[in-house]
């Protein structure tokens, strides 16, 4: 990860000699300070919050495939930045936007699945479908009613994700929520464990299992949301980091989600340093998270099938 | 040795939705008493451990330790109760030793970490139980029969005074669960803790359990004192619910003498 | 398949220009309609043959840019469908306001195919994407021009297309004219110019800028500038980084006609400070006021013109510039440029 991370700051369109740095180049270093070391930031970063969020998904929804779609979250934001960018025009207000559908997209599903007293795990996901379904919706009539050449064309870009519009001014407040969400989850990794037994069992191991849920997954979207309001969705890395971490550790303690987090790190990282390399023009990162993440698992798979002969 | 109820029950009724399985269920478990809940298949066994431990709700009271328990938090609960479900929901990759370090949760506080005498103890347990060597394997990866040890261990490896266990045996096999129940006997008696205990195997029940509550319809029909009750009373109430069954008198080489229950 | 498509094109043009300059020298000038005759048979520029029998009465356009040509070819009042959201052009509006209450067809994205069938076109010019929906319209007996406007050739082409088959191609060559002329004013004017760096921003986001293939980069080379972007080989909005921008440290940026931000945004940028343009304060932003000039609408070529003012202002004068936009206006829409965009000052 930290590897990536370094030749993360050195790959991009902007060159930069190590003696320009090192001589103080003042234009060099602004450029530097404000989008490389930033973007690589988000990159680890972001890539840190999904792997960790998707590790607390699967664990607390007891399900293998639950990623932040799941619970409606990467439609709540895909929506909510399909209305920013149509309502408002500045960037700054698409990212809140974002964050606001995602998170509103979450309570939706969580609301809705309360009222189903007996509070079964499945209730949520049947909720976070519904929710999810509606998002996409609500998606489908902002796409109608947007301009093709303009508006549409930032919807779909959006929804592609990239790492690119990112610069140091706006990523602070997002970085310190995806920090401090990853804190409150590795704190709370005990309480996460228990949530992936049965109800009654994980009351009868002391947890208020409703709040403790309510908590974990707040967590989460929060460190999510605050990942693809800056972003755009980033497919792939929720969903791949937690397996490749578990196949490589084949338990579920703590150092397992921590890896979680590393291999989403390294994944969003990689694909971003291809992102930005590979053509003259900036391609969508998740094009490069599948196709760096799938034969990754595939080897794990591979791997993991021969050890276990 | 004291006496007193660690479980009591009054007017106790539940059930799922509109359906109601318990009636007016009244019980005591002293400390030091292990109790088995009898009766055939869907006769309110399950639902009433999920009773008594406010995982469904019902209607009446219970006490625990004499305390009204409704107003407990979660964590207050278990750490007074501990459950051995029927079947755990664990269905993740978690090694055997940290599913029985789950025991201790309502124990540690939000940033505390198992201790080192916490660790000793877990691992004595799995030992006892013959599964030590399995500590650091996945608990997907053991049999129905050892889960259920592991589980077992983890509603043992804390001090709480009343343990619950819906069906412990009824994956192991014929002598693990006799090893089962010494280890629960071991645990329970002497040390003013109490144990109520569902079973299908009514001689298990008739050998390691002090007290039988036979259930009936969602109500106790009766209780048997295995103590105190003579043969021909306890054949009656066990023929209720099992129908024509006997109680043979077996005596073991030190004299001692046991019953068991074969169907006529 | 570029490749196919630009030699399609390019015979399409010649053949083009082969019928159309045969059709003038024929011409004695009538005001609006010429004296073409019918059945005649054009080749359209997805190279399909069209027999037309009669000059057409009720044109259907699915498209702004034809629907604007036929503004400008003076027979806007045969239209009887149009594009969806016509109200989006300001041109409509100022020229030919009777276009707002016609019924829609849709848009090249979402053709509405019954709609348009329920018009009874004599004549329906689609863009060439939607030639599917042409070979469904001539099984119904229906006249389908399929149109490529997507280069300046292709501009001209059209141009000369359409008014060939609709019997105003004394109209369509003065506006050729009209474009060929200023056309010359630029090059006669910037010839010796030393080319000034330019950044195209897109509709969308300003870290969306316009490749070689794109009808922008034309525009900005015919203005005397380098389109830095110029250097990427597509036909389409690419996205790049801020970085890029950085590198390419363009002197001039220029903001789309239709972008959803405003110059201030981009001169706000943190992390567009340190680029020349920005220092300089040389961000501007395309005039909307009439037509979006970046695309290729007839009044296209004033994009050029009125881009080579921004960047060379000793060379191609505000007088110059408005005044020629001004008889654009005048001859080929029937409204006075200078009024409207007095009007939006005051």
């Amino acid at each position: 990860m930290c590897a990536l991370f370094l030749l993360s700051l050195f790959v991009g369109k902007y060159p930069f000699t190590i003696e320009g740095l090192l001589a103080g180049d003042e234009r060099q270093w602004l450029v530097f300070k404000m989008l490389r070391l930033s973007r690589s930031i988000v990159g680890v970063a972001g890539g840190f919050a999904l792997g960790v969020a998707g590790y607390i998904y699967q664990t607390v929804f007891r399900n293998s495939l639950a990623s932040p779609d799941i619970i409606g979250v990467a439609s709540g934001a895909s929506a909510g930045a399909a209305f920013g960018i149509l309502f408002f025009a500045e960037s700054l207000m698409v990212t809140v936007s974002a964050f606001g559908g995602a998170f509103l997209a979450v309570v939706f599903t969580l609301l809705l699945a309360s009222i189903d007293r007996s509070g079964r795990n499945s209730t949520v996901i049947l909720a976070g479908i519904a929710v999810h379904a509606f998002a996409q919706t609500i998606l489908m009539s902002l796409k109608l009613i947007a301009d093709p050449e303009k508006e549409l064309a930032s919807i779909e870009y959006w929804i592609m994700g990239s790492l690119n519009g990112i610069n140091s001014s706006s990523i602070g407040i997002n970085v310190a929520l995806i920090v401090i969400s990853m804190i409150i989850l590795i704190v709370l990794h005990r309480q996460a464990l228990i949530l992936a037994s049965d109800e009654g069992e994980a009351k009868m191991l002391g947890l208020n299992v409703n709040g403790s849920r309510l908590l974990v997954l707040m967590t989460a979207t929060v460190a999510v949301a605050s990942v693809v309001s800056m972003t755009g969705l980033i497919s792939f890395v929720g969903l791949v980091a937690p397996h490749v971490a578990k196949r490589l550790t084949r338990n579920n303690s703590i150092s397992t989600m921590v890896l979680c987090g590393i291999v989403g790190a390294c994944l969003l990282e990689a694909a971003d340093i291809l992102a930005r390399s590979v053509a003259a023009t900036e391609l969508p990162v998740s094009i490069f998270t599948s196709i760096i993440g799938v034969p990754f698992l595939v080897f794990i798979i591979f791997k993991g099938g021969k050890g276990h002969e | 040795m004291s006496n007193k109820a660690l479980i009591s029950a009054r007017d106790l009724s539940s059930g799922y939705g509109k359906k109601q399985i318990l009636s007016d269920v009244n019980l005591d478990v002293n400390a030091n008493e292990i109790v088995a809940l009898l009766g055939a298949n869907g006769c309110g066994k399950t639902t009433l451990i999920k009773t008594l431990c406010k995982i469904i709700p019902g209607s009446g009271e219970v006490l625990i330790k004499g305390e009204d328990a409704s107003s407990w938090s979660a964590r207050k609960f278990a750490q007074n109760c501990s459950l051995v479900p029927q079947k755990s929901g664990i269905s993740i990759d978690i090694t055997v030793l940290d599913v029985v370090l789950m025991g201790f949760n309502p124990f540690l506080y939000l940033l505390g970490r198992p201790t080192r005498n916490m660790l000793a103890e877990a691992e004595k347990l799995l030992d006892l139980f013959g599964i030590a060597d399995r500590k650091y394997d996945s608990f997907q990866t053991l049999s129905e029969g050892q889960k259920q040890l592991v589980i077992i261990a983890r509603a043992l490896v804390t001090d709480t005074s009343v343990v619950f266990m819906d069906e412990p045996e009824s994956s192991l096999d014929f002598s693990v669960r006799y090893d089962m129940m010494n280890t629960l006997r071991e645990q329970i008696v002497g040390k003013d803790k109490c144990a109520l205990v569902s079973l299908h195997d009514v001689n298990l029940a008739l050998n390691f359990c002090d007290k039988l509550l036979l259930i009936k319809d969602g109500k106790i029909s009766s209780v048997i004192d295995v103590h105190s009750e003579d043969r021909s009373s306890m054949e009656q109430k066990l023929q209720s619910i099992y129908g024509s069954v006997r109680l043979m008198p077996v005596m073991d080489e030190a004299g001692k003498e046991s019953l068991i229950m074969v169907k006529a | 398949m570029k490749k196919i498509m630009a030699l399609l094109l390019v015979l399409s043009v010649v053949f083009m220009t082969a019928c159309s300059s045969s059709t003038t020298e024929s011409e004695v000038g009538a005001e609006v309609s010429g004296n073409a005759s019918y059945p005649m048979t054009v080749v359209d520029q997805a190279g399909r043959e069209v027999t037309i029998e009669s000059e057409p009465q009720r044109l259907v356009s699915s498209y702004y840019i034809t629907s604007s040509l036929f503004i400008a070819l003076g027979i806007d009042d045969r239209i009887v469908g149009i594009e969806s959201e016509p109200y989006k052009r300001n041109i409509y509006e100022l020229s030919a306001p009777e276009l707002l209450d016609l019924p829609w067809v849709g848009s090249p994205k979402d053709f509405d195919f019954e709609a348009c069938v329920a018009l009874e076109p004599d004549l329906v010019v689609l863009p060439l994407r939607l030639s599917d929906v042409a070979d469904k319209l001539e099984k119904l007996d229906i006249d389908v021009l399929l149109v490529n406007p997507e280069n300046e050739a292709g501009l001209i082409a059209m141009t000369e297309l359409v008014a060939t088959a609709t019997n105003t191609s004394e109209r369509g060559q003065e506006l050729i004219a009209f474009i060929e002329r200023v056309k010359t004013v630029l090059n006669d004017s910037l010839g010796d110019a030393q080319p000034v760096s330019v950044y195209l921003t897109g509709n969308s986001d300003f870290l969306s800028t316009s490749p070689k293939g794109m009808y922008q980069s034309d525009m900005i080379a015919l203005a005397g500038g380098k389109n830095v972007a110029a250097e990427i080989d597509d036909t389409y909005w690419v996205e790049v980084s801020y970085e890029q921008v950085l590198v390419w440290n363009p002197q001039y940026i220029i903001l789309a006609a239709n972008a959803e931000y405003d110059v201030d945004s981009v001169m706000n940028d943190e992390s567009l400070s340190i680029c020349d343009a920005v220092i300089n304060g040389n961000v501007y932003k395309l005039p909307a006021e009439a037509e979006a000039w970046d695309s290729p609408v007839p009044g296209t070529i004033l994009g050029s013109l009125w881009l080579a003012n921004v960047l060379y202002p000793d060379k191609i004068t505000d007088e110059q510039c408005y005044d020629l936009i001004e008889e654009f206006y005048e001859t080929f829409y029937g409204f006075s440029y200078s009024s409207i965009t007095t009007a939006e000052a005051a």
